[in-house]
Formats: structure tokens, C-alpha cells, sequence
């Protein structure tokens, strides 16, 4: 669809505005990893700012003594990509085997790889949705020719008013049934269960392909329900790479994942709201001195504001130059938003330190401080009877 | 969180350091513990790349194994860990005293082993290892090593025991130090034990937090550091093209030493912070309740070394009514942990003061003949008054007991009059006139809660487990099976 030029314009200058903020280089695309880890850093404007502008904060701080390493162990990275090759292996034929009878696949059905074919560049992604589209018309017409089974199919989505393409590595369309969503990793399936820390996240990933996926069939022409929202998992079975299938419906997730979705601030706020002379460069700049890197992120953080709380330490690069933050001016969410309850309107874990010996507390203190200076009293009265 | 850890938490961080919450030690610590550290390979739950074990800090094994990816090299490398542990773990059982709880009496060991680790998560990699080794065939084509499956059903049986709150047979020591410690970190880092450690102890006396950041660092296993995954990726590709396909130990002798120089500082650092760590929590007294504890961990462990001894199996998945029972179980486990806790240590009782569970003063008066109307007479029930120096909001009519006799009969809250000075009187009324139990004197101090450590009775399940409660059983199979992993 043609779009006017004056949206061209617009989006040409929102795109140098957002260059200019990341200082240069490639944006980072918001995939569905990315928007897991915003999804719990939404009352961060730091964060918001960083994912708008698709910053790199996994590596922002990198060669700093603050960077924090969120690497991928080769192994792991190893073992997933000889899983999938194994499943992908002659024309699909484990992958096919797996699923035939759990999703009511023909005995001739056919595999597509929607990653073949289609040279590399910025062009890549958005010739691969076309695929997946065309693909997707012929499943629902019921095209006798349709291949039953797209490996690597990409559904657009749409993040903070902004284009984006997410990859889903399986989407099953069994004859006259729904459309259904297939994750595959290489964690195993042990006595029927996959371990419930990797198997949750795995779930809202494939709950995201179901939405993107039922909006890709609703412009085609499609009812949303033709698209299932029970989704399956492939993983391996105990310590081999025997593929193992596991189903589940994610109707919850899939309404979580929509709500995050509608929550990301559109991107063209966040960069009309942020101060013309913000920038990430000096930050990303591996050249410069950790001391000049760390100065510039001080610099922005002050001025746009952070929130840190200890969970960020799992999921975001800045976590650890945000925990300095709070350290630095004894913020009680250093500790973590439990300790940050129990202290309200107390400032400082130095203040809250001093009260429970007994400091007279300011009227803002007063409820906090009865306790605590009560708790203060019962551990001064304890006779110490430790060695050391 | 309570209100009394949360002081105790700004005052840690106030020092910049960790300060202890515990006045007593409420773990055993036995003198020869088998320690255990271990590393494994990315995306490899389900095997060890590295292990270090021993009984004293001064005596280290190792086994590397190379290509953990590998059945025949993982196995050979466990085996000579498998012999020591083995030996070790099972030499407790021998040795069995009489123990009688009502009618029944049975043969307990006197002693039972205790296996130290660095975290939960090793915990957790001990008994997937475990899970492994247990159901694995001793005969046929795929025959495992005996001892590797002994080794399995041992871990195994620790996995499912560490679940029982207050168990000493497996000690994760990132729990037994947090248990002691208030330290001014989150729950996520203070998993670190290397990041406890440092703001514990900071090395050369300096500002803890600073060092337990540097600490973080230098993680202690068993999930691998993505940059050591790196260099050690190089290794293992040199040592797998060089074996090229071969398992045999004089090949895998010459060829491992550069994996073995990779982990070799990798164990040192994870086996000096483990000891460290212990010999800084066992000096302090030990709380009177850990016998009781032990004794209860002795009997899991004669169970479970009679059970393995008649060729018994565990199941991998409770059935509904295992899983009701075992429920229960920790349940009323978890109930008497917190109770003796607090009836042992003053500090932990004092949290309870705070969250209004209990009352603490000075006895002011007692009426041991103070009588009532009973269903058929009048019966004793004598009255303790106590002054408490602080508010008391706890309700009249509340079961507490005191401290001293956390086991016995209950007192019931009978009066709480707040005085003119902020202060509290709080009249208690014991719940038997049985002349067995005394009466806290006039003029002592006391203490009462809602913590009682008599045991429960559990009750007793349903004959037949109801409709609502049957699912499907599930037969355990070995994991070694199906299309071989990499490195074959």
C-alpha cells in the first residue's frame, strides 16, 4: 500500500532522531526476547527509551567493569542449532514424523523451509512474511498443493507504532483444522515434564506467534479462530536429540502477550518526549575510557530517569550500573521492592539504619519508624554470643 | 520479610557488611562432611563437566570429563567419584542403635552422612545426575557401571530429602549462610555464594558490597560463565578431533590435560569458597533443637539405605497419594523448623515479638491454684501475669506456648491491659492442671508464642484414594536411549 509522503517524511525523521539517540549503528529489531525482557522494565524510562530506539544494552557497557555477561554458552548454542538441523534433515522427515498423528498431518505432508531461497539483506525479513502470507492463503483455501508445515515462517508485527518481523520456527496447517503454532528447543522432556523456568518463557514466545499469526490470517481474509491457540513444543526426549511433543493451550498468555504489545509506548512519543541532545554514542563508544562511558550513561540517566529494582539483574545490560545508582545513594530498592515496602517514605537505608537506634524520626517517617525502632530495641537487647 | 530482617538488612548495609541474624547455628555441621563442587556444560542439564570432591579442604579430587556429551567418557569419569562416594555414603548404615517412637521401635544408624555443596542449583544438578544414573540397565547391551547406579539412587534419594525444610543430610551452603547472615543483597544475588561470601568476609577488610560485585563475577558452578564457555569450546573441539571418536582411557589420558588446566582454577575457586564458608559457620554453638533435626535425618537416611538394600526403586512422579502424604510431611517439617528456631534463638524469637506472634516480660504474678468450672468440677488452671515492655496486640483467647516448654501444654491468653507507660500486662492461663509442668517463677523473665513444637498427629488417609485423585503412574525409563547426543 502506498503511504502519503508526508508519513515518509515523518518517518525519515523519526528515523534520524532515533539514529541520533543510539549514536549510529544497526537498531536492534525488537524480537520476542527483547520485548520479554521490556515487558518487565516498562516503569523504566531508561529502558523504554533504549527498547524505542532499539539500543543494544546487552553490549552498551561492554569492556566496562560494569558490562554484564549475558553471553550464550557455545554449547548451548551448539546443541540447539544440531537439534533443529536434525528435525529439519531430509525434507523434514523426523519433524513431520513427530507431529503427523498429534496434529492430524496427512501421510504426504509436506515441509516448507521459509529460511531457503531468499538472499540475506535488509529485504530478507519483509520477502519472507510475503512468503508466509501467500503460504497462509493457500492453507486456509485449502489449496491441495499447500505445504503443511512452514519451518521459520515470519509473522509482522506491529511494536510501539513501528514495523517489526518475528520468526516462528514451526506453523502447522493440518486439512480442514486450525493453524498451530510450534516452538522448538533443545531443553529436554524428562519423565514427562520440561523444566517449568524454561518451558513458561517458551510458552509466551509461541503466544506471541499466535497472535501475530491470527492478525496475519484476519488480513488475508481469515477468522482469527483459524488460527489455534493450542501450541506445541519439540524438544528433545531425556538426553538424546529424539524429538519429544508437548501441547498446550496459551489463550492466557496470548491475552498477556496482546496487553504487553498495546503497552509499549509508541515510539514516536518517546522520542518527541525525550531532550534533543540525549545520545548513547560516548556510551557505546569502545574506544573511549571506561570513566568518560560511564559519565555519559550518568549523564542520561539522570536527566531520563531510571528504576531500578534487583530483577533487572536478569534482564537487563544496565542492571548492574543502575544497582551502583542505587548503592551509591542507599536507596532501599537496592536491596529489593520487599525491604522498599517495609520502608515508606524512608529515603535512605542509612536513615532506616539510624532509626532502628533510636533517631528521631521526621513526620514523613513516623509510620516506618515506630517499628523499626522497636525491631532496633529487640536486636540491641540480644546478647551477642557470636565468635566472630 | 519481616520487619526485624529488614532492620537487620539496613544495618548490613549500613556497615557495608554482613551481619549475623542467627545467635546459634540451627544446622548440623558434622566434622567430615563429603563436599561436593561441580560445573557443567551449557545446555547440558543432565551431565557434570567437572566435579571436585573430598572430605577435608586440604584433600581435593577431581574428575574432568572432557566431552560431557560423551556417555562413555562421562561415565568413566564418574566412576572414580562413584567409589569414594559409595563407600563413604553407606558406611553410616552399618552401625544402628535402637530408637523407639511409641509402639514401634525400629534400628536407626547412629551416624548418617552429610554432603556439602556450594548452592541450590548443585543441588538440583546432583539430582538430575541422579535421575540419570538410578534407572540405568546393569545388564544387556547398554549395561551401566553398578556403582554409577548405587551413585544415582544415593543422589537421588538427597534431591528428594533436600525438599524437607530443616534436613541436614544435603547442605546447600548459599541457604545455610543466608540462613545466618542479614546481608545487604537482593535474594537474586545473595544465591551468589562467592558474592556472600565477599560481603561477609571482604577480602582484605574493606568495604563489602564493593567486593561482593567483584565476587559476582566469579561465579562458583554449577551453570557455566559464557565467557569460560568460550575458551573452553576450543578445547573440547581439540580434544574431540584429536580422540577422533576413541573413549579409551590411554587416548583420553594424554589428551585431556589443556580441559583439565581450563577447570582446574575453576574448581579451586569453587572448592575454597565452599570450605570457607562452613569453617566460618562452625565454630558457633549449635542450637538444641539440631538433634532432633539430625535424629529425623538419620532415619531418612536408615530408610533409604534399608529400602536400597532390599532392591527397592523410587518413583520419578508421586502418585496422588505419595504426593498427599509427602506434602504433609513437609508441611508439619516446615511448621516445627520455624518453631524451634525461634525457641532457640532469641534473635529469630524477637521477629516474632515484632509481628505481635509473641509476648516476652517479666513475670509478675502467679496463682497455681487459680480454679474454673470444669464440665463435670471445678478444675486448676493457674494464671501467669506477665509485663511485657512492649505493646501487646495479641487477641484474648490464643493458644501460645512458652518457650521453654514449646513442647508441652498451651497457655490461653486470658487479659492484655495496656498500662499508662506504653507498656502491656498480659494475663496467661494455663490449659492443664497436671502438677508435671512447671510454672515460670515470679520476678524471671518468660516468653510465649504461637510456636509449639509437639509433634502433630498427621492424620490418616483415605483407604482408597478418591476418583478426584487418581491420575496415571508412570514407569521410569532410563534417559540413555534414543538417537546418541553429540560427541559420539
Amino acid at each position: 500500500m502506498p503511504q502519503p509522503a508526508q508519513s515518509r517524511d515523518l518517518d525519515t525523521a523519526l528515523d534520524e532522531r532515533l539514529n541520533a539517540i543510539r549514536g549510529g549503528g544497526r537498531p536492534v529489531p525488537p524480537s520476542v526476547r527483547a520485548l520479554a525482557a521490556y515487558a518487565q522494565h516498562t516503569d523504566c524510562p531508561l529502558a523504554t527509551l533504549g527498547f524505542a530506539a532499539g539500543v543494544d544494552f546487552d553490549r552498551l557497557l561492554a569492556d566496562t567493569s560494569l558490562a554484564t555477561p549475558f553471553g550464550q554458552s557455545p554449547f548451548a548454542i551448539g546443541r540447539g542449532r544440531m537439534f533443529e538441523e536434525r528435525l529439519r534433515a531430509d525434507g523434514h522427515a523426523i519433524a513431520l514424523g513427530l507431529l503427523r498423528d498429534p496434529l492430524g498431518l496427512p501421510a504426504d505432508a509436506k515441509a516448507v523451509n521459509l529460511r531457503d531461497g531468499i538472499p540475506a539483506g535488509p529485504g530478507r525479513m519483509p520477502a519472507r512474511s510475503v512468503a508466509t502470507a501467500t503460504h497462509l492463503r493457500a492453507a486456509l483455501a485449502a489449496d491441495p498443493s499447500a505445504p503443511h508445515l512452514l519451518d521459520g515462517a515470519v509473522l509482522p508485527g506491529e511494536v510501539g507504532g513501528r514495523a517489526a518481523f518475528f520468526e516462528a520456527d514451526l506453523l502447522a496447517a493440518p486439512p480442514a483444522a486450525p493453524l498451530r503454532v510450534g516452538e522448538v528447543k533443545s531443553f529436554p522432556k524428562v519423565d514427562g515434564q520440561v523444566d517449568p523456568d524454561q518451558f513458561g518463557p517458551a510458552l509466551d514466545q509461541a503466544a506471541v506467534y499466535v497472535l501475530l499469526a491470527r492478525r496475519a490470517v484476519d488480513r488475508i481474509g481469515g477468522k482469527p479462530d483459524a488460527v489455534s491457540d493450542r501450541v506445541f513444543l519439540v524438544t528433545p526426549q531425556n538426553v538424546g536429540l529424539t524429538p519429544a511433543l508437548s501441547e498446550v493451550a496459551v489463550n492466557a498468555r496470548v491475552r498477556r502477550v496482546e496487553r504487553v504489545l498495546e503497552a509499549v509506548p509508541a515510539v514516536a512519543d518517546v522520542a518527541a518526549a525525550t531532550p534533543p541532545d540525549i545520545t548513547f554514542a560516548p556510551v557505546a563508544d569502545r574506544q573511549a575510557d571506561e570513566r568518560t562511558r560511564l559519565d555519559a550513561l550518568h549523564s542520561v540517566a539522570d536527566r531520563v530517569g531510571t528504576s531500578y529494582s534487583p530483577g533487572c539483574l536478569g534482564s537487563c545490560g544496565n542492571a548492574r550500573f543502575c544497582r551502583g545508582r542505587a548503592v551509591s545513594v542507599e536507596s532501599p530498592c537496592a536491596i529489593g521492592p520487599a525491604v522498599e515496602r517495609l520502608f515508606p517514605r524512608i529515603v535512605t537505608l542509612g536513615r532506616a539504619a539510624a532509626l532502628s537506634r533510636g533517631a528521631v524520626p521526621t513526620t514523613d517517617e513516623a509510620p516506618a519508624a515506630e517499628l523499626l525502632a522497636r525491631a532496633g530495641r529487640l536486636i540491641d537487647a540480644v546478647p551477642v554470643r557470636s565468635p566472630s | 520479610m519481616n520487619h526485624l530482617d529488614a532492620a537487620l538488612a539496613a544495618r548490613a548495609f549500613d556497615l557495608r557488611r554482613g551481619v549475623r541474624r542467627r545467635t546459634v547455628r540451627h544446622r548440623r555441621l558434622v566434622s567430615n562432611p563429603l563436599a561436593v563442587v561441580a560445573w557443567q556444560l551449557g545446555g547440558e542439564p543432565f551431565a557434570v563437566a567437572a566435579l571436585g570432591w573430598g572430605d577435608a579442604h586440604a584433600a581435593p579430587h577431581r574428575a574432568v570429563v572432557g566431552e560431557p556429551r560423551n556417555r562413555d567418557l562421562l561415565f568413566a569419569a564418574l566412576l572414580p567419584f562413584a567409589r569414594w562416594f559409595n563407600q563413604r555414603f553407606e558406611a553410616h548404615g552399618a552401625d544402628r542403635e535402637r530408637f523407639r517412637d511409641g509402639e514401634d521401635a525400629f534400628e536407626v544408624a547412629r551416624t548418617a552422612p552429610q554432603v556439602l555443596v556450594p548452592n541450590r542449583a548443585t543441588v538440583e544438578l546432583l539430582g538430575r545426575l541422579g535421575r540419570r544414573l538410578a534407572y540405568l540397565p546393569t545388564d544387556g547391551p547398554r549395561a551401566a557401571p553398578v556403582e554409577l547406579v548405587r551413585l544415582g539412587r544415593h543422589l537421588r534419594f538427597l534431591w528428594e530429602n533436600a525438599a524437607v525444610p530443616g534436613q541436614q543430610l544435603v547442605v546447600a551452603l548459599t541457604d545455610l549462610v543466608n540462613d545466618h547472615w542479614a546481608v545487604p543483597l537482593s535474594a537474586i544475588e545473595a544465591e551468589s555464594l562467592a558474592a556472600l561470601d565477599a560481603v561477609i568476609a571482604p577480602p582484605g577488610g574493606g568495604c563489602g558490597l564493593a567486593a561482593a560485585v567483584e565476587a559476582e563475577l566469579r561465579p562458583v558452578g554449577p551453570a557455566p560463565d559464557a565467557e569460560d564457555e568460550q575458551r573452553l569450546a576450543e578445547l573440547v573441539e581439540r580434544f574431540n578431533a584429536d580422540r577422533a571418536g576413541r573413549t579409551d582411557p590411554e587416548v583420553v589420558r594424554r589428551l585431556l590435560p589443556p580441559v583439565v588446566d581450563h577447570y582446574r582454577p575453576l574448581l579451586r575457586r569453587a572448592w575454597d569458597v565452599l570450605w570457607r564458608c562452613r569453617d566460618r559457620e562452625a565454630p558457633l554453638t549449635e542450637a538444641p533443637s539440631v538433634g532432633r533435626r539430625w535424629d529425623d535425618d538419620r532415619v531418612a537416611y536408615t530408610r533409604h539405605v534399608d529400602w536400597l538394600a532390599r532392591g527397592g526403586l523410587r518413583r520419578t512422579r508421586h502418585t496422588p497419594r505419595q504426593a498427599a502424604s509427602v506434602l504433609m510431611r513437609l508441611e508439619e517439617a516446615g511448621r516445627l523448623l520455624e518453631a524451634e528456631e525461634a525457641c532457640d534463638d532469641p534473635l529469630v524469637m524477637a521477629a516474632a515479638i515484632l509481628a505481635d506472634r509473641a509476648v516476652r516480660g517479666t513475670v509478675t504474678a502467679v496463682d497455681p491454684d487459680h480454679t474454673e468450672p470444669g464440665a463435670r468440677r471445678a478444675v486448676v488452671r493457674p494464671l501467669v501475669t506477665l509485663r511485657s515492655p512492649d505493646p501487646c496486640m495479641i487477641p484474648v483467647g490464643r493458644d501460645l506456648w512458652w518457650s521453654v516448654q514449646a513442647d508441652g501444654r498451651e497457655y490461653a491468653v486470658e487479659d492484655v491491659r495496656p498500662t499508662p507507660d506504653g507498656w502491656a500486662e498480659v494475663v496467661l492461663k494455663r490449659m492443664t492442671s497436671s502438677g508435671k509442668a512447671a510454672l515460670p517463677a515470679v520476678g524471671t523473665e518468660a516468653c510465649f508464642s504461637v510456636f509449639s513444637t509437639a509433634r502433630r498427629w498427621l492424620g490418616r488417609l483415605p483407604e482408597e484414594t478418591p476418583w478426584t485423585h487418581q491420575g496415571a503412574g508412570t514407569v521410569p525409563e532410563p534417559l540413555d536411549g534414543g538417537a546418541p547426543a553429540v560427541g559420539g
